[in-house]
């Protein structure tokens, strides 16, 4: 595990929404992705978020298995990875509530995220500033620009 | 058998010049530098072949973001 040592990167974890989005609808969400393979930050990812988007890629999108391992390779390649530590009970969906749960276990600075309904209306949790893809692309151009 | 292969590739002379530079800022090898140039681009190239047949599967079936759990914001 990665701990919160550097102020030169941007610790940053995306919900599985992103991730998928990017795959099936592309947009702004596969921007936040590629970023995250070019190292623009440093990107966390919780195991709850990464059988998510397994799942949803396997049985929804009905991708092969070779396209999701390939996909999730690159991204484990990069992310440092966290279980939910069960600390955290900031809301009551619970799905949801394990992802902040892992952003803050984490110690992110971000949560990136496309869920309207009970992550992006609570914009910040202690440290932890909770945005959309477009949001988060314009603090990592800024972030980049001035470090 | 070598878990590394040696190659030699040619470059024009600004950009081996450039990358001598980048090389010693960051306290890296030219190898090691080359090594992460590549593993980055084939990582997106990766993503980009997979997340072409994924817009390409969600249109065939029908999928919007509503399928999966949205609409999300963008």
């Amino acid at each position: 595990m990665k701990s919160k040592s550097s102020n030169s990167e941007l610790i940053v974890c995306l919900d599985a929404n992103v991730i998928i989005s990017a795959i099936a609808f592309k947009g702004r969400p596969y921007d936040v992705v590629n970023a995250a393979l070019s190292r623009d930050y440093s990107l966390v990812l919780g195991t709850n978020i990464i059988e998510e988007v397994q799942i949803n890629l396997l049985q929804k999108l009905k991708l092969s298995r070779g396209d999701v391992d390939a996909v999730l390779d690159e991204l484990l390649a990069v992310a440092s990875i966290y279980s939910p530590s069960g600390q955290y009970k900031i809301i009551e969906h619970k799905k949801d509530n394990q992802v902040l749960d892992v952003a803050l276990t984490a110690q992110c600075d971000v949560l990136v995220t496309g869920d309207k309904r009970h992550l992006l209306p609570l914009d910040k949790v202690g440290n932890l500033v909770i945005e959309s893809p477009s949001r988060f692309l314009a603090r990592l151009a800024h972030f980049i620009k001035t470090t | 058998m070598p878990s590394a292969k040696t190659i030699t590739i040619s470059l024009p002379v600004a950009m081996a010049k450039e990358m001598s530079v980048v090389a010693r800022e960051e306290h890296r090898t030219l190898s090691e530098l080359l090594r992460e140039a590549f593993r980055q681009y084939n990582a997106q190239r990766r993503l980009k072949s997979v997340a072409a047949k994924g817009r390409k599967q969600a249109k065939k079936l029908g999928l919007t973001e509503k399928d999966f759990g949205g609409p999300f914001e963008k």
